[in-house]
């Protein structure tokens, strides 16, 4: 009796995670049709800045490269949830804007931050990453 | 304020004092491209050589732009001069459509100032830049193989395409048979590379024949990128309209 119900509770499972895909998938198309007016991105002059970054498709892997010049050693975090990925990573020492111009004076910029919507959701088995000359290259494979 | 002002189709070019030449003489150009190499590059030049700002480039077809130097008024497109350099500089973006009709005007005034040659310094993307411990300088020119530029240390670009202002560049000047030379330094694509800009400065200086020691540019490299972020992506948005990965190909027909 036990093993039935065990499979029957396995086949539920089952059948519900698939649901929840669907529903997921329908939910995604939806939204990419739906024409949501882009908000005008100004400059950010505050004390987090936005790292260049671009997203390059080999085939096999997606690889990312993020331009972090001036970085302290060791002070870049990068964390996934979902097809998200977060990056933090503190400056050497802050940098004062006024140097450039006059006008930012008072404003400091101590680190980076960023979202990065990934083409894929990274498994943690399937996920590499490497710092060299300030560039994060981090490379996830299909 | 202005010494003279003279109009060539429609671009409006402007010099604040007298300025000539000695002989033979070299326009250089610093548009940004490929990992703003061309900018970071002459920028830098023209700091550290002290140039003087000796006149400017406006036009009805760029958007409506005043550079502010040191409280002083300037044009979107600035030019620098000493005897036998003059300098052509910008950190303006342009459409494929504005640069087809600004690089042939561009090469008809190096030719009425009586410019000998044109030299642009740009950078060639590199697919494995970030794994790159020493980086290459091509050239290609209007005149084909050059000693004085192999010389210098460039090498022949064999095979490839190049898109943007300079290959509009190279092509204008082989019509108008002013010679001129492109310098290609392997560097990143989308990310602003000075140490690209470095030893394409090297090369430039052998060339010229003018010392430029590039210690300083090197230091400051991480402070340049910093700072050149969002010139950086400004530029690399032009890329996807010039279809700028072709750079990346090689002609099936050798």
């Amino acid at each position: 009796m036990s093993e039935f119900f065990d499979e029957f509770f396995e086949k539920l499972e089952k059948r519900l995670r698939m649901l929840e895909r669907d529903i997921m998938r329908s939910v995604e198309e939806l939204f990419k049709n739906i024409n949501i007016p882009e908000y005008r991105r100004t400059l950010e002059i505050s004390e987090t800045v936005e790292p260049l970054y671009t997203i390059k498709d080999l085939g096999d892997r997606i690889v990312v490269y993020i331009d972090l010049p001036y970085v302290a050693e060791g002070a870049i975090d990068v964390k996934f949830e979902g097809r998200t990925m977060y990056i933090y990573a503190k400056l050497k020492e802050s940098v004062k804007l006024d140097r450039f111009s006059r006008r930012f004076r008072g404003l400091e910029v101590q680190e980076y931050r960023v979202a990065i919507e990934l083409p894929l959701e990274p498994k943690p088995d399937k996920t590499k990453i490497r710092i060299r000359k300030g560039i994060v290259e981090i490379t996830i494979y299909k | 304020m202005f010494y003279s002002e003279e109009w060539i189709g429609n671009f409006r070019f402007v010099e604040y004092k007298e300025w000539n030449l000695e002989k033979p003489a070299t326009l250089i150009v610093g548009f940004p491209d490929t990992g703003l190499v061309g900018v970071i590059g002459v920028s830098y030049l023209v700091s550290k050589l002290g140039l003087d700002e000796v006149g400017g480039i406006d036009s009805p077809h760029f958007p409506p732009i005043a550079v502010i130097q040191n409280g002083i008024l300037r044009h979107p497109i600035r030019i620098f001069s000493s005897k036998k350099l003059g300098i052509i500089y910008t950190e303006l973006t342009f459409t494929p459509e504005i640069s087809s009709i600004l690089i042939p005007v561009i090469v008809d005034y190096a030719r009425i100032k009586g410019f000998d040659m044109i030299i642009g310094l740009t950078g060639i993307a590199k697919p494995n830049r970030l794994d790159a411990v020493e980086l290459i300088t091509y050239y290609v020119s209007s005149l084909g193989r050059v000693e004085l530029l192999e010389k210098a240390g460039a090498k022949i670009f064999e095979n490839g395409i190049l898109i943007g202002p300079y290959a509009l560049l190279l092509k204008e000047a082989m019509r108008k048979r002013i010679p001129a030379h492109v310098l290609l330094t392997e560097s990143f694509l989308e990310f602003p590379d000075p140490e690209a800009a470095a030893v394409g400065l090297t090369t430039l200086s052998k060339i010229i024949g003018v010392e430029i020691d590039v210690g300083e540019l090197l230091q400051q490299a991480e402070m340049i990128r910093l700072r050149a972020r969002d010139l950086m992506r400004r530029t690399s948005q032009t890329f996807s309209r010039l279809g700028k990965d072709l750079e990346y190909s090689v002609p099936l027909h050798m």
